[in-house]
């Protein structure tokens, strides 16, 4: 079981369960799990929309992808430790992490 | 000032592959379409955002471009003639009559159609802003989103902020008349067209331009018109920069804008319709693509294809009440342009 704090745009935090490793990606884990996600792109780590900051206290997030350094690149408001949740895939390093949603949501 | 005004059947707002593919539905029964997109450009956000990525869910094409769907869109809208507004914003709607209505758009065209199609998508593409207290008091006092008009740089001290191609090219262009441009980028390198980058760093050492890289906007500072931008670099310096403009570059980013506005049941930013013609509360305006919900909405192309096709069917009845309506199948009787 993976185990992880979200806070989402209105400062609600809540713990997301994965208890078996979806295919898709952080983004469309919030999905499903009820978190609103416009996600003009589909997940191609180009709109932003999913745009979040990351607090992973055991460092193991893998890094960036190409595409998500180029968007977030582009855009305003982005810290040391913003993420797209499309590119980031699922795995047992998203245990423990906080997870704070930035993006827009509908 | 523009007097003329365009007189057609469908007004579509929005350029995207639903409002294209509506030409094509709406010509084969003889309905002719004007089409009105913010954006310079047809295509929507195919165009505007992913151009080169594949699709793979349009029926008979195993991947196609985005780019090249809609360069296939338009190809197949031609014999229709369909006109466009492009660059511009619909901004008013006036139902004249029962079957007439009047649109005006931020450009002052005027159009007089018998319907209006909204294929809309998430809206229309409005610059992404950054997050600084009291930005929106200096808009139009100094601070903008596009350079529309160069020559009102002559001289003055700009900021731009951004690290993508747009705040790059624009740092060189204005640099040749401003009296100094400052560019602000949080990072410390640019990942756009390394020639492009390399010319800014050429510059900054000649000291033609001001670079200012690990910073981000902080806050703007004027009275009636701007007159500093404060910046902040990652250990929590600032520096104050004195300026007669702030262009942030942010790239685009969609908000649903004055669709809002014009009377149409919405539910979490999307126009509810009714699946037999996809016609919203207003008698006469039809919305199709990601711009409408319905129970078991799915966002996706080849959805608003199918609801183009509906929609073409209910719009024909009200564009031509006295006429009968026929099923045609192109394979029998062809395209027949006009």
């Amino acid at each position: 079981m993976i185990k992880f704090t979200v806070k989402d745009r209105q400062g609600e935090e809540r713990i997301v369960e994965l208890t078996k490793m979806p295919e898709y990606n952080v983004m469309e884990i919030l999905k499903s799990d009820g978190y609103k996600m416009r996600a003009t792109c589909g997940g191609m780590g180009l709109c932003a929309d999913c745009l979040c900051r990351i607090k992973d206290p055991n460092n193991l997030i893998p890094e960036p992808t190409e595409q998500e350094l180029d968007t977030l690149d582009s855009i305003p408001d982005v810290y040391y430790d913003s993420r797209l949740c499309c590119q980031i895939k699922p795995g047992e390093y998203l245990n423990d992490i906080h997870l704070a949603l930035s993006g827009v949501d509908q | 000032m523009k007097i003329d005004k365009i007189v057609t059947d469908l007004c579509i707002i929005g350029a995207g592959p639903v409002g294209l593919f509506s030409v094509f539905e709406a010509g084969l029964l003889k309905m002719r379409s004007h089409i009105v997109d913010v954006l310079p450009q047809v295509g929507g956000q195919l165009s505007e955002i992913y151009p080169q990525k594949p699709i793979y869910d349009i029926p008979g094409y195993p991947v196609i471009k985005a780019q090249e769907l809609i360069d296939n869109l338009v190809e197949q809208i031609k014999p229709f003639s369909p006109t466009y507004s492009l660059g511009e914003l619909v901004q008013e709607i006036v139902r004249i009559d029962d079957h007439t209505f009047i649109i005006k758009t931020n450009e002052n065209t005027t159009i007089e159609a018998k319907a209006i199609i909204i294929a809309g998508g998430l809206g229309c593409f409005e610059p992404r802003k950054p997050n600084i207290e009291q930005l929106e008091l200096y808009e139009g006092k100094g601070v903008s989103y596009f350079v529309k008009n160069v020559e009102q740089y002559a001289n003055k001290e700009i900021v731009i902020a951004g690290g993508g191609d747009s705040a790059l090219d624009w740092t060189i262009e204005l640099s040749k008349i401003a009296k100094k441009v400052s560019l602000v980028h949080r990072n410390n390198s640019f990942r756009g067209a390394p020639d492009t980058a390399n010319k800014i760093f050429e510059m900054a050492k000649a000291d033609e331009i001001n670079l200012i890289l690990g910073a981000t906007l902080h806050k703007v500072v004027g009275t009636d018109h701007l007159e500093s931008v404060h910046v902040m670099n990652h250990k929590g310096e600032a520096q104050i920069i004195k300026t007669d403009a702030l262009i942030p570059l942010f790239g685009l980013t969609p908000k649903l804008g004055p669709i809002a506005e014009w009377g149409l049941n919405l539910d979490s930013n999307a126009i509810q319709v009714n699946t037999v013609d996809y016609s919203t509360n207003i008698p006469g305006i039809y919305a199709i693509g990601d711009v409408n919900t319905y129970p078991g909405k799915l966002k996706l192309i080849l959805s608003g294809f199918h609801e183009a096709a509906l929609m073409a069917q209910s719009a024909f009845k009200r564009v031509f009440p006295d006429e009968k309506l026929t099923f045609k199948y192109t394979t029998v009787y062809g395209v027949n342009a006009f």
